[in-house]
């Protein structure tokens, strides 16, 4: 789990950290939705470059190795899922594969179709890490709420971020406790221990939670978190700047 | 279980966004009423959120453009409801996307309709039912919590067959859902038996808690002896 904290760190240390978190969400869904209306490689090979670019901008061009492997991970998940786009699609075949109960037909429409998927989720998955890489969970739900959210949502928002990264903590103690008690041999044992685990953890939470709370009213918490430094407002640049990509994405994405 | 980010084309996006919407805005008026009624367990609901996000980070390996983990959404809707689950899985996943590389931003309002919506609607309807039958409550919460990640994921089947149909879209679904089976299947009755434990060890130990909790949504929880698991 150390990759919530890894990212969440390289937020903070970004480059990008303060361009206005609305308008790097923005241009990230006007790439993201460029991408997905094209046509041809052209369009997502564009926001891969764009995102790359952008992402390698905002952690200084240092990739942490929790990174590559986030990065293999999601792209090998995507690899299979693709091969099963290609193998369900109609058309005359180029290949075939037999495997012992079923002959899979591979027809060039479904090639075709699987490379466009898995360069969409390729260029995708750069630039939502860009927009993970540069804004803290905080500064998106900041400026959510200034957008209209409502402040209890925001609040509990910002609460479950907080708590995530104290159960994680705890959970790591927890389990690593476990383990040196031999908790976790045995599949029974894996699931006896697993499940009390949990319910401790819970229950711990609620109680380092009950103690942050009265802590924060004793602070005279109003239910909103400040940042140190707010982010900036979205501004027209932004707002044109991002329809622009999408343009261009779309006209080059559809090019036949 | 969730769909990545770039998977859904433009059409099926924005269509599962809008069918997510309503049930979002309907649990967010819960959630206020909630706080409006009982301030106290506004801490409970962002802990139980915490809970869903870090176990279903738990990433199992699967197939098919997918991840397979806990969804942890089974409880949360015996405990609060699907309304108000809906709510909190929304904002688990957005977390899931940005912090983890789970799911995506495109792709958001597919798992919200799947995780957040689908799955805690039917482990809800389960246990409900479940306990109208006098079922006790151990057996009541496994098999909402399996149910919960079974139709997750039978419906994260149906998305991506929807969207690839290909050359018929039961060929298609049959593909996706038997890759997802080999992990989701277990996976489900796994957490089944992890919640089942989680549950007994909460009812011993936080017997009040959960009795304040679940007279709201169950009257039948109510009249249970403290900290006797069923």
């Amino acid at each position: 789990m150390g990759h919530v904290t890894g990212i969440d760190s390289l937020a903070y240390n970004s480059r990008a950290l303060y361009w206005p978190p609305a308008g790097k969400l923005l241009l990230s869904v006007c790439l993201l939705v460029g991408s997905l209306s094209s046509y041809n490689l052209y369009g997502p090979a564009i926001v891969l470059g764009v995102g790359l670019f952008l992402f390698l901008y905002s952690v200084k061009g240092n990739l942490p190795s929790f990174i590559l492997l986030l990065i293999a991970a999601v792209m090998a998940f995507n690899a299979v899922g693709v091969i099963i786009i290609a193998a369900t699609q109609a058309g005359s075949p180029v290949f075939s594969i037999s495997l012992p109960f079923i002959v899979i037909n591979i027809s060039q429409e479904g090639l075709d179709l699987a490379a466009l998927v898995f360069l969409r989720s390729f260029a995708g998955l750069f630039v939502v890490l860009f927009f993970a890489s540069s804004t803290p969970i905080p500064h998106i739900f900041n400026s959510l709420k200034k957008m209209g959210l409502p402040d209890y949502i925001a609040e509990i928002t910002v609460l479950v971020y907080r708590y995530s990264f104290m159960i994680l903590e705890q959970s790591e103690q927890m389990v690593n406790a476990a383990g040196c008690r031999l908790g976790f041999s045995g599949w029974w044992n894996y699931m006896r221990t697993t499940g009390t685990l949990t319910a401790n953890l819970f229950i711990r939470s609620l109680e380092f939670a009950e103690r942050s709370q009265n802590a924060l009213q004793s602070r005279n918490f109003t239910g909103s978190f400040p940042v140190f430094r707010e982010p900036k407002r979205i501004t027209t640049v932004w707002i044109f700047l991002s329809l622009a990509v999408f343009a261009s994405v779309y006209l080059i994405g559809n090019i036949r | 279980m969730h769909i990545m980010e770039g998977f859904l084309p433009l059409l099926w996006a924005i269509m599962w966004y809008v069918v997510s919407i309503p049930f979002v805005l309907y649990g967010i008026m819960e959630i206020k009423k909630l706080f409006r009624e009982h301030p106290e367990q506004k801490m409970i609901l962002a802990v139980s959120g915490a809970f869903i996000f870090v176990l279903s980070s738990l990433k199992l390996p699967s197939v098919t453009g997918s991840s397979s983990q806990p969804t942890g959404t089974g409880v949360s809707s015996v405990l609060f409801g699907p309304a108000i689950t809906s709510v909190m899985a929304t904002i688990v996943l957005i977390f899931q996307a940005i912090l983890l590389a789970h799911g995506g931003i495109t792709t958001l309002g597919a798992n919200v309709f799947s995780m957040g919506i689908a799955g805690p609607l039917i482990g809800w309807l389960a246990f409900k039912g479940m306990r109208s039958f006098k079922a006790g409550m151990i057996p009541s919460v496994f098999v909402a919590a399996v149910l919960a990640d079974w139709v997750t994921y039978l419906v994260t089947s149906i998305q991506l067959a929807l969207a690839y149909p290909g050359a018929d879209i039961i060929s298609s679904f049959t593909a996706f859902a038997t890759v997802f089976a080999v992990t989701q299947v277990p996976l489900a009755i796994g957490e089944g038996i992890i919640m089942a434990i989680f549950f007994d060890f909460l009812l011993s130990n936080r017997p009040k808690m959960i009795r304040e909790i679940l007279k709201e949504k169950i009257g039948k929880a109510s009249s249970e002896t403290p900290g006797v698991a069923q």
